[in-house]
């Protein structure tokens, strides 16, 4: 299906076009594991919604076996969106994740993205980032841990952030990006020593549980995305309890916001992170936006997380949150019909 | 229909015994017909299945007659005046407006075995136009409660007046 494309900015873009329509043909594991092929049959397909992806597009260091060629994170990503949602349009903004890039770097290319993506009318926002308690040292070392004072003045910092608090503030902030974007994050990989949940583990959704004290609708636009083991994929033949991914954060005290889904890239058992389960949320969102479109982003993301299907414990519990996405039943009616 | 037309009738000079005469036939029942009204029942595409009747049910009695007035006739020459009478359908969802519809028949003898017949019907209409709403879910999500599809979806399927204009030629023979 064709890709909409406008304003890329990162390097080799038309590469990453080219990627993805040399494996359209391709029947995709994101395809698959979300049935959003239900939805283009019906013609759901992400048509005339902009979707921005935040991310590493320069470094490829991905391996593809798709189209023998090295991704970037961000190539990978955005492939995942348009397996769910190839319709849509698209627009990349260049967060490079490199150790030779300062951390102030990093957070003018954040500001600049979102900035973009708000004046632009973009609707969806893919974030296959964040800051862990439990940092795995990504320029070499053994994984360490903020101290508490440290990690205590690392929100105090994030709430004085204005792109933070842009993002992830009151609803009804003047200073707001538009309300009818959704911000869709990446829970987290650091679970093996973090199962404590998203908010104690993510800097942003610790912050956000902060703001929350005296903002009570902080967040309502961002939707945090775990992992299911692949082991989940192979119990959906076997009939096997479903699983959290090791590596996923839980959902914990953000399990309001939290839904989970699986993530592999293009095959079954590629899944890396929580990083690639995100974007599959990003396309399901896509195509309910594209049928619904006065839909605000928190009423989208409500809708993604009331039609989840229900795992672990009854309700909306501590490591699944809502439960897992479900593509086809958030494009059907939710709590009945009415006049 | 009878009273609507009578003070026109008496004013041509007509008794009740002649507007009797010269109506040629009536048929009349208490269903909409101009239109296809959905029924409310649908699946959506998660297999959920819907009864949304009562949105469908129309407040207002449904009435179609369909009258033939006998206009003129001699000998060899008969011109009927076909009308056609709907009362509309106003449901929560789906609203008709009154229909009426005229024409005209005219048959002619040629000879005492053959008759010549022109069918014009409704070919005058007046209302019958219909508008439909959507239904609305836990997030004022706009479905079309008559499918199951997303109001934006919809638009194809949206029902109108079903009421066409005939015209038809017709040769009768007496064996």
């Amino acid at each position: 299906m064709p890709l909409s494309s406008e304003n890329t900015d990162y390097l080799n873009s038309t590469a990453n076009i080219d990627l993805l329509e040399e494996s359209s043909a391709l029947a995709f594991v994101a395809t698959r594991d979300t049935n959003a092929e239900a939805a283009w049959d019906m013609g759901w397909t992400g048509r005339g919604v902009k979707v921005g992806h935040l991310d590493d597009f320069a470094t490829k260091e991905i391996p593809s076996e798709v189209s023998g060629r090295n991704l970037s994170h961000g190539d990978a990503t955005l492939s995942v969106t348009y397996q769910v949602s190839p319709e849509m349009t698209h627009a990349t903004r260049q967060l490079t994740f490199d150790c030779d890039v300062s951390s102030l770097q990093q957070h003018q290319q954040t500001q600049t993205g979102y900035q973009y993506f708000s004046d632009n009318g973009f609707h969806i926002v893919n974030n296959s980032f964040g800051i862990s308690r439990y940092y795995t040292a990504p320029c070499g070392g053994t994984p360490g841990l903020y101290s508490n004072t440290d990690w205590a003045s690392a929100i105090d910092s994030t709430l004085t952030d204005p792109v933070f608090l842009n993002m992830a503030g009151a609803i009804n902030d003047t200073t707001s990006y538009d309300e009818n974007m959704l911000f869709v994050f990446s829970a987290g990989n650091e679970g093996e020593f973090c199962r404590d949940g998203t908010g104690a583990c993510n800097l942003q959704a610790a912050a956000i549980l902060k703001l929350r004290e005296t903002e009570p609708t902080a967040g309502a636009r961002v939707l945090y995305v775990g992992s299911l083991s692949d082991a989940s994929s192979v119990s959906e033949i076997t009939g096997l309890p479903k699983a959290l991914a090791p590596y996923s954060h839980t959902a914990g005290d953000m399990k309001n916001d939290y839904i989970v889904a699986h993530d592999d890239i293009f095959y079954y058992q590629q899944g890396i992170g929580t990083s690639f389960a995100a974007p599959r949320v990003v396309g399901a969102a896509a195509l309910v936006r594209q049928k619904f479109p006065t839909l605000n982003g928190a009423n989208l993301k409500q809708v993604l997380l009331q039609s989840a299907d229900d795992l672990g414990a009854p309700g909306v519990d501590e490591i699944f949150g809502h439960g897992q996405l479900n593509v086809i039943n958030a494009l059907s009616p939710i709590d009945g019909l009415s006049e | 229909m009878l009273v609507l037309w009578a003070p026109g009738a008496q004013a041509a000079g007509l008794s009740p015994r002649d507007i009797l005469q010269r109506i040629d036939y009536l048929h009349a029942e208490d269903r909409h017909r101009t239109s296809y009204v959905w029924d409310g029942r649908f699946r959506t595409l998660n297999g959920d299945r819907y009864n949304m009747r009562h949105l469908y049910q129309s407040k207002r009695p449904q009435i179609n007659a369909k009258l033939g007035w006998l206009a003129h006739e001699s000998a060899n020459w008969r011109v009927t005046v076909p009308m056609h009478f709907d009362n509309g359908y106003r449901a929560a969802l789906y609203r008709a407006r009154p229909f009426l519809g005229l024409g005209l028949v005219t048959q002619w003898a040629t000879s005492q075995r053959m008759v010549v017949g022109l069918h014009l019907q409704d070919a005058l209409k007046l209302g019958g136009k219909v508008s439909e709403r959507a239904c609305y879910d836990g997030f004022r999500r706009r479905f079309h409660c008559g499918t199951g599809l997303p109001w934006t979806d919809a638009g194809q399927y949206l029902r109108q007046s079903n009421v066409s204009t005939l015209v038809k030629f017709t040769l009768n023979w007496t064996f």
